[in-house]
């Protein structure tokens, strides 16, 4: 979250800067705990593709705040660094790697996991087949690393783009889970296609082990599985895939939460003597890739040369 | 029976093949379509849907002395087939499946085989005759990949090259399960890799903005091209020589651009930008390698052509004079800080004078300078100016004395005429007058911007000066910039002035000031007038005027010289120069812009040209012509320092543009109004990109576009008409913007911002989500309209807007709640008007606001007939803002957001309401009236189930039919029979994001649904 203009039109964006989140998604999980009451209970949580970090800001007060947590563990992943929060151990590693596993189980003393979930998305493209392809992706990968650490009955919680083929996910995570949602928080606008998928009380697929290695593709992990996912056939028909739509779940308080659609004024009392005062970010925005060729643009260094 | 079709689409292009064997086909995928255009002539001369769902990913076609066999992929799917069974039409290719996301294919040397290279790194070797899978391959490292090539070699070796999505290349062989080398150097993702025909070189991009070059025999990195202001999505190799080679690329950017990598110097420069593409996203690109043209198909639909070869086609010249060149070749000395001070291109060669009044003529096709004589008088101030048609060049120096040449067609003068002319005390400008008629006018004006203009008349056998009169300035201080008279058909002469001041004086009443037009058009200086269209009878000119400032107009005067504005827009960071219309009526705009001269296709929305000569500040000349076959010619000559540059381009065989698109972002909101003639109707577009679009709208569902209007200064939310002739279209900002289409018998309709409703805040952060207007008539005429608009922040605000005085009124301001409302409706019944709200809360809600209207305006007729008339006395003054009436409804009806919903009167006591919402839902409700009471009521909801995805477009295209689109790209009729919403027939559409609806309904009967996202298609209903 940097400092930008868009400040007064997304309330939770600003909301997220007032509270110390480090990105306004955190609101999302927190509605979409309201609704289903996913935190109870969950002493051993898996937050993927965590970086900045809102989610596990999120988890570790949530489960913290409460007794008995002492014993609680929350490890977050991200192939990205990310600045340390209270009661989170964060490793900087690959989710599809067997490495990585390992160190979860390590940290979690061998238990399993009540509760793994993924708030990642892969830089959008703008070409919608590939990006909801890519993001489907990286929900199989969260997915098959929870299918290794998740216990029998734990939740599994994922972004998702609700394009054209977000009923073969639905499809295929019914035969893992009892219970398949689609959830939209009010913190999710309206106007984009993201929203949640709530996977309620894991059930392993019967005499399936998962086991992860790097020579075996995610798509190779998921065969055999029986999930109903499309293989690759010797005579390269195309199988007929199984499509389910999963029931959809407005969650956050249609009155009493923020609308993220909505255009706010920004509160006095917040402005302080400023009304036109930017609040920093929580945590400032990694350097992206294209960081040199910014720099050589403003030198005027990118224009043909003759 | 009601049943839906798909009939047209015109969406991004995400794959492009040119042929090897044949020279003037390539192949285009748009959507799961496969086309082939011949873009010598530029006609589209093959189309088929290949899969069922998937979009076209990629085309490869094996060739050996002709082609062979196709094969095309996008997403899963896969499919071959035999070239020749593009010419059979009822072949339907089958469609095959790796299982996987594929990412580039290749055939064997021989043909036999096809590798195909998946996301996950795996390559499947299929044999092409069964149609069976023989092996798969990888190097031991399936990560996800967002890039691949495969290239088989003579050898026998096939290659891989995998873009991973951090950081690196792997490249590695099929049959050897290790990794030759991990290649890094880029940062991010790798978007494209691109391995040479010899496999020897790589190209390579990466979210870094760089291309890469790499040596594949030691796994070298060779050099880094920089340049693109985004990234890079596709690259190809051309002009292999063993000096080097160059490299395609396109981008997110919008361009094309072409890079040169030589041996000696080891760097990758970029010779070459092409603005092409507007929006966001060059998707795909190829290049013909034998003729050395390119090919670019974008996100906003367009398919263009680049001649790659330009400097080797007939007629093409570039030269660059320095002063002592110039003093070389035509053996007159040049004193110290003597320099070339004016030019003029007359056709057949250019006349050139110098600081001390020695006058060159450019001639051997503008290759060598000759000496012609000196006349001091011409030395420190001189204005040279011409007759294209005649080959007559003026030149005037600052105390009148005027020279006039006659060149023929080898650049030799034939005539020479001197005269003066003493009415003005220094000469400040001399223009010659465009005409239609074959006469030579000039118009002059002075230094002391007190005195009149002077209005010349050479005679073309003499030279001599036929008629001089004096013009009438309209006030004190103008200053002309051009001047166009109409001698044909309306004896109209204008005279352009800086300040935008425009001058009208009539031929027919001896050139006497008839009206002038101050502030009538914005911008400064008027650079330059153009024809559109005259017609005698009624005295009606209506012209082109560029503005220096970027802006550009089309007005229209008549016999009582009222000036109408028909078009307005204005061009970005630009100085416009001039325009001129195509002979296939594109129109096109020419000027600067920062360090460059362009030419740009206004119509079809790309870069004609590109010359970086500096900037603005210099001496310049643009010509332009047709050939036979109706491409531009031009010819562009600039200083720069002191060097004196041309540059001519030759006959290109090729057209430029196959495909002209629509909007580069996703379309947000359609309207539908007539359209000239019967058969056509006009659609108004408002896209993310912030452009509102008029296109022609034709029976078989084709979009043609004619005007992209840039007024908007965020992404639309909503485009709705008024009636046939106003559109209103709203954004972010508080941005309501009221347009007036117009239409002219043999004109291309054009569209004018009439009017913008003030924002009410000093800081406008709303989004305008939606609106509705009534209209308002007087004696049955139509005088104005009421419009309701619903706001991101809970507000309604209603205006009175009055053509005549064009001001709108607010009459109430109101709030909901707190959440955005999505839409509003106006629904009467009998004497009672609602505006119906839907809201990102799931409710519609409705409101009374009869009872406010009502203070001001009489209701006549009901239901959708219904319309105002101002009551006897009220003005305009009396309106004041007030709250709405009472609320009559609030029902929640889906969980979260209505995105969408249509309605339609059942009685004159009831309206049928359709919904779609965030919630995959779909709804039936009627709101019905009773002794004054409303009652809201869901006849049937079909919930999460309606579709896999948000529904977001609702349309009721009868009484019991309804048409249905949602994100999941599902296209579905319902019927309302009994009250009960019922599938009866669903669609695919290949338009994602897919976010609005329109319908058309033809004079013939015909109704198209216009479903669009990215893209748009049509369908028959």
């Amino acid at each position: 979250m940097g400092k930008s203009s868009k400040d007064k039109r997304d309330i939770y964006y600003r909301k997220a800067k007032e509270q110390g989140w480090r990105a306004r998604s955190a609101f999302k999980l927190l509605q979409l705990n309201e609704e289903f009451d996913l935190f109870k209970g969950v002493t051993r949580v898996v937050d993927l593709c965590a970086a900045p970090g809102s989610w596990s800001q999120a988890l570790s007060k949530e489960i913290f705040g409460k007794p008995h947590s002492d014993d609680a563990r929350i490890v977050a992943v991200d192939l990205q660094p990310m600045s340390p929060i209270d009661h989170v151990t964060t490793l900087q590693a690959d989710i599809t790697h067997p490495k990585t596993l390992e160190k979860i189980l390590e940290i979690f003393g061998g238990e399993k996991a009540d509760f793994v979930c993924s708030d990642g998305a892969p830089d959008v493209t703008g070409l919608h087949d590939l990006d909801e392809y890519i993001q489907a992706q990286l929900i199989l990968s969260a997915l098959q690393l929870a299918t290794c650490v998740l216990k029998v009955g734990g939740t599994f919680v994922a972004k998702v783009f609700r394009g054209r083929d977000i009923d073969l996910l639905y499809g295929q995570l019914s035969y893992l889970f009892d219970k398949v949602i689609c959830a939209k928080p009010r913190a999710s606008r309206s106007s984009s296609l993201e929203s949640f998928i709530v996977c309620i009380g894991y059930r392993p697929r019967p005499g399936w082990k998962p086991e992860l290695r790097p020579d075996v593709s995610t798509e190779e992990f998921f065969q055999g599985m029986g999930i109903g996912r499309a293989k690759l056939n010797d005579d390269l028909s195309v199988d007929d895939e199984e499509r389910k739509i999963a029931p959809f779940i407005a969650c956050g308080d249609l009155n009493g939460s923020y609308d993220s659609d909505a255009t706010y004024p920004i509160d006095k009392k917040d402005a302080s003597s400023d009304s036109k005062k930017s609040l920093d970010p929580v945590q400032m925005p990694t350097a992206p890739p294209y960081k040199k060729a910014l720099e050589m643009k403003r030198k005027g260094e990118l224009r043909v040369t003759k | 029976m009601t049943h839906i079709e798909e009939v047209n689409h015109t969406g991004p292009i995400c794959a492009l093949t040119a042929l090897r064997t044949s020279d003037n086909i390539v192949f285009a995928g748009e959507g799961p379509n496969l086309k082939a255009y011949n873009f010598e002539h530029g006609k589209k001369v093959f189309q088929k849907q290949i899969f069922a769902r998937n979009k076209i990913h990629g085309i490869k076609i094996y060739e050996s002395t002709a082609p062979v066999n196709i094969a095309i992929f996008g997403g899963k799917s896969l499919t071959v087939f035999p070239y020749e069974k593009l010419n059979d039409t009822d072949y339907q290719p089958k469609e095959y499946s790796v299982g996987d996301w594929i990412l580039a294919v290749e055939f064997s040397i021989d043909g036999t085989k096809l590798y195909c290279l998946t996301t996950h790194n795996v390559v499947c070797t299929i044999d092409v005759e069964s149609m069976r899978l023989v092996a798969t391959d990888n190097c031991g490292w399936k990560s996800i990949l967002y890039s691949g090539c495969i290239r088989s070699l003579d050898d026998g070796r096939v290659i891989v090259c995998s873009g991973t999505v951090m950081n690196g290349i792997l490249v590695w062989r099929v049959g050897e399960p290790n990794i030759k080398y991990n290649l890094k150097g880029h940062e991010g993702s790798i978007f494209d890799v691109e391995i040479s025909s010899s496999g020897k070189y790589l190209i390579s991009c990466s979210d870094d903005r760089s291309i890469k070059a790499w040596n594949l025999a030691n796994g070298q990195l060779m050099a880094t091209g920089w340049g693109h202001g985004a990234r890079i999505w596709g690259l190809s190799f051309f002009d292999m020589t063993s000096e080097g080679f160059k490299v395609f690329s396109c981008s997110e950017d919008c361009t094309a651009r072409v890079w040169r990598y030589s041996k000696n110097n080891a760097q990758l420069i970029q010779l070459k930008d092409y603005l092409s593409h507007t929006g966001r996203n060059v998707w795909s690109e190829c290049v013909n390698e034998k003729l050395k043209v390119g090919f670019t198909g974008g996100a906003d639909g367009k398919l263009k052509v680049y001649d790659l070869n330009e400097s080797s086609r007939s007629g093409y010249l570039s030269h660059s004079f320095t002063l002592s060149a110039i003093a070389l070749q035509s053996g007159s000395a040049m004193k110290k800080g003597e320099i070339i001070k004016s030019y003029y291109d007359f056709g057949s060669g250019m006349l050139a004078v110098s600081s001390t009044g020695k006058f060159f003529v450019v001639e051997s096709n503008f290759s060598h300078w000759k000496f012609l004589f000196q006349n001091f008088n011409f030395g420190n101030f001189a204005i040279l100016t011409g007759f294209q048609s005649s080959s007559v060049v003026v030149a005037a120096d600052k105390l009148g004395h005027i020279l006039v040449l006659k060149f023929d067609d080898s650049a030799e003068v034939v005539q020479k005429n001197e005269f003066q002319i003493s009415d003005l005390s220094r000469i400040g400008n001399l223009i010659s007058v465009q005409t239609n008629d074959a006469k030579m006018l000039l118009l002059v004006d002075s230094q002391n911007p007190k005195e009149q203009f002077l209005f010349l008349e050479i005679d073309p056998v003499s030279l001599t000066l036929a008629t001089q009169k004096s013009l009438v300035k309209p006030q004190e201080k103008i200053i002309a910039s051009t001047a166009i008279i109409d001698f044909r058909d309306t004896g109209f002469l204008v005279v352009g002035c800086r300040y935008c001041m425009i001058a009208l004086y009539d031929l027919k009443d001896n050139l006497s000031l008839c009206a002038y037009y101050k502030n009538k058009v914005k911008g400064d200086t008027v650079s330059h007038f153009e024809f559109r269209s005259a017609n005698a009878e009624i005295r009606e000119l209506s012209i082109y005027a560029t503005m220096k400032d970027g802006r550009y107009y089309i007005v229209k005067t008549n016999k009582e010289h009222c000036l109408e504005i028909l078009a307005d827009n204005r061009l970005q960071k630009r100085f416009v120069e001039g325009c001129f219309v195509d002979p296939s009526e594109h129109f096109l705009l020419y000027g600067f812009k920062s360090t460059y001269f362009f030419v740009w296709d206004e119509t079809r929305q790309y870069e004609v040209l590109r010359v970086e000569c500096g900037g603005p500040h210099r001496q310049w000349s643009f010509k332009h012509s047709y050939d036979t076959n109706g491409r531009l010619r031009y010819r562009f000559i600039f200083t720069r320092a002191t060097e004196i540059q041309l540059l001519q381009n030759g006959k290109s065989p090729y057209v430029e543009v196959l495909e002209s698109g629509l909007h580069g972002r996703e379309v947000r909101s359609m309207a539908v109004v007539d359209g000239c003639s019967k058969g056509e109707k006009l659609l108004i577009s408002g896209g993310e990109d912030t452009t509102v679009k008029l296109s022609v709208l034709a029976e078989n569902g084709s979009i043609k576009q004619l005007w992209t209007q840039r007024q908007h200064g965020s992404g639309l939310q909503s485009v709705h008409k008024v009636n046939n002739d106003y559109v209103l279209s709203s954004s972010a900002r508080e941005e309501l913007y009221l347009w007036k289409i117009h239409r002219e018998n043999g004109q291309n309709p054009c569209m004018s911002l009439y009017r913008t409703v003030k924002p009410l805040s000093t800081h406008p952060d709303l989004r305008v989500m939606d609106f509705d207007t009534i209209e308002v008539k007087q004696d049955e005429i139509d005088i104005g309209f009421v419009v309701a608009a619903v706001y991101s922040n809970s507000q309604i605000r209603v205006w009175y807007f009055n053509y005549k005085e064009n001001t709108f009124k607010i009459l109430v301001e109101d709030r909901y709640r707190s959440c955005c409302v999505l839409g509003v409706h106006f629904v009467v019944f009998d004497d009672k008007m609602y505006a119906m709200l839907s809201s990102t809360n799931g409710n519609i809600t409705v409101y009374e606001v009869g009872s406010v209207l009502q203070r001001y305006f009489r209701m006549v007729g009901t239901n959708d007939k219904c319309y105002l008339v101002p009551r006897a006395g009220s003005s305009m003054d009396d309106f004041s803002a007030s709250n709405l009436g009472v609320l009559a409804c609030d029902q929640h009806v889906h969980q979260s957001s209505i995105k969408d919903l249509d309605f339609s009167y059942t009685s004159p006591d009831a309206i049928q309401i359709v919904t779609g919402g965030d919630d995959n839902g779909i709804a039936l409700s009627t709101l019905v009236i009773s002794q004054g009471k409303l009652s809201f009521n869901t006849l049937s909801f079909i919930p999460d189930v309606a579709a896999a995805s948000t529904v977001t477009c609702v349309c009721l295209v009868s009484i019991t039919h309804v048409l249905i689109a949602s994100v999941d790209q599902k296209v579905r009729l319902w019927s309302l029979d009994n009250h009960t919403l019922t599938l009866v027939e669903d669609g695919y559409t290949t338009v994602a994001d897919t976010g609005c609806i329109a319908l058309a309904k033809f004079i013939s009967g015909q109704k198209l649904g216009l479903i669009a996202g990215a893209g748009v298609s049509s369908w028959r209903v």
